[in-house]
């Protein structure tokens, strides 16, 4: 059973990245924003928390794929830090996206089989 | 859910990004603010576990690095074997394991530059006595008598020497890799 939650916390940790650059790649945004914006965007497939946001930010700020930007929209209000790719970030999700479309694709091929084979 | 608990969550935040350096540490504690007033309400997490979790992003402060590369400089004096010869109560080998703890401890908070540069301070003083010893053997029995180091143990000491750094350098970056 262990074995079984360390699996799926891997797939969607290996997932993550990619969901946090393709969201990012759209617009700028921060931390709640994005919390909010991923899990609506994949319909509640992807429902993050602080403490699996911040640091992914932050290991994918120091390694150069995300620019952050301090915002002061509200007057009286903190200064929200935004978070947009860099070229870098780009080039990365680009590189993630052609190792991932084949993956998913070869995946549901593989899941398909099996519904055939049950039905 | 008020200001006061969320002041006394980003004080088990600041405690779990102990050794951060202060404008890392505040400009967290700024985006969770940020964060507190968009949503209104805390983190799901446990602060020092979100605390933690930021201090193995952004590792341990300068000045931190600075004191684990400097005090590996004398953990390293100590490990060098030919002392026990004028000091027979060092435990020169207890020493060794030290730095090399250090060095792991060094890697593991502060990287793998921290895990080098903390290996480099350790075996600096053991290469320099080595040179001192392999050089300036005769000068050193002038004042000793027949003082004798065998290759073995400069062989010995060479590799142990040479494998700080390196242990300190490819552990920060697994460590970290993996974290």
């Amino acid at each position: 059973m262990a074995r079984k939650t360390d699996a799926v916390t891997e797939l969607r940790r290996g997932a993550f990245e990619l969901a946090l650059l393709a969201f990012l790649d759209k617009e700028a945004s921060f931390g709640g924003a994005i919390i909010d914006g991923l899990e609506e965007a994949t319909k509640g497939g992807f429902t993050v928390t602080e403490g699996t946001l911040y640091p992914a930010l932050g290991r994918l700020e120091k390694k150069g794929y995300l620019e952050p930007e301090m915002r002061k929209e509200v007057e009286g209000r903190k200064a929200r830090k935004y978070y947009s790719l860099t070229p870098d970030g780009k080039e990365r999700l680009k590189e993630l996206k052609e190792a991932w479309l084949p993956l998913v694709e070869g995946m549901n091929i593989l899941f398909g089989g099996e519904n055939n084979d049950s039905s | 859910m008020t200001a006061v608990d969320f002041e006394n969550y980003l004080k088990q935040v600041r405690k779990g990004m102990r050794f951060v350096s202060g404008s890392n540490k505040i400009s967290f504690c700024n985006e969770l603010g940020a964060q507190f007033e968009y949503r209104g309400s805390l983190p799901q997490e446990d602060p020092v576990a979100l605390g933690k979790a930021m201090r193995q992003v952004y590792g341990i402060g300068m000045f931190y690095r600075i004191i684990l590369i400097v005090t590996a400089f004398p953990l390293g004096v100590f490990s060098i074997p030919m002392i026990s010869s004028w000091f027979p109560g060092v435990p020169v080998n207890l020493f060794l394991l030290l730095s090399l703890v250090w060095v792991f401890l060094a890697a593991y908070y502060g990287g793998r530059w921290s895990g080098l540069f903390t290996g480099l301070s350790a075996a600096t003083p053991r290469i320099i006595a080595l040179i001192i010893f392999s050089i300036g053997l005769d000068f050193i029995n002038s004042f000793f008598d027949s003082y004798e180091v065998s290759s073995e143990v400069t062989g010995l000491v060479l590799i142990t020497s040479l494998l700080l750094p390196v242990v300190g350098f490819f552990a920060g970056g697994r460590i970290r890799r993996h974290s």
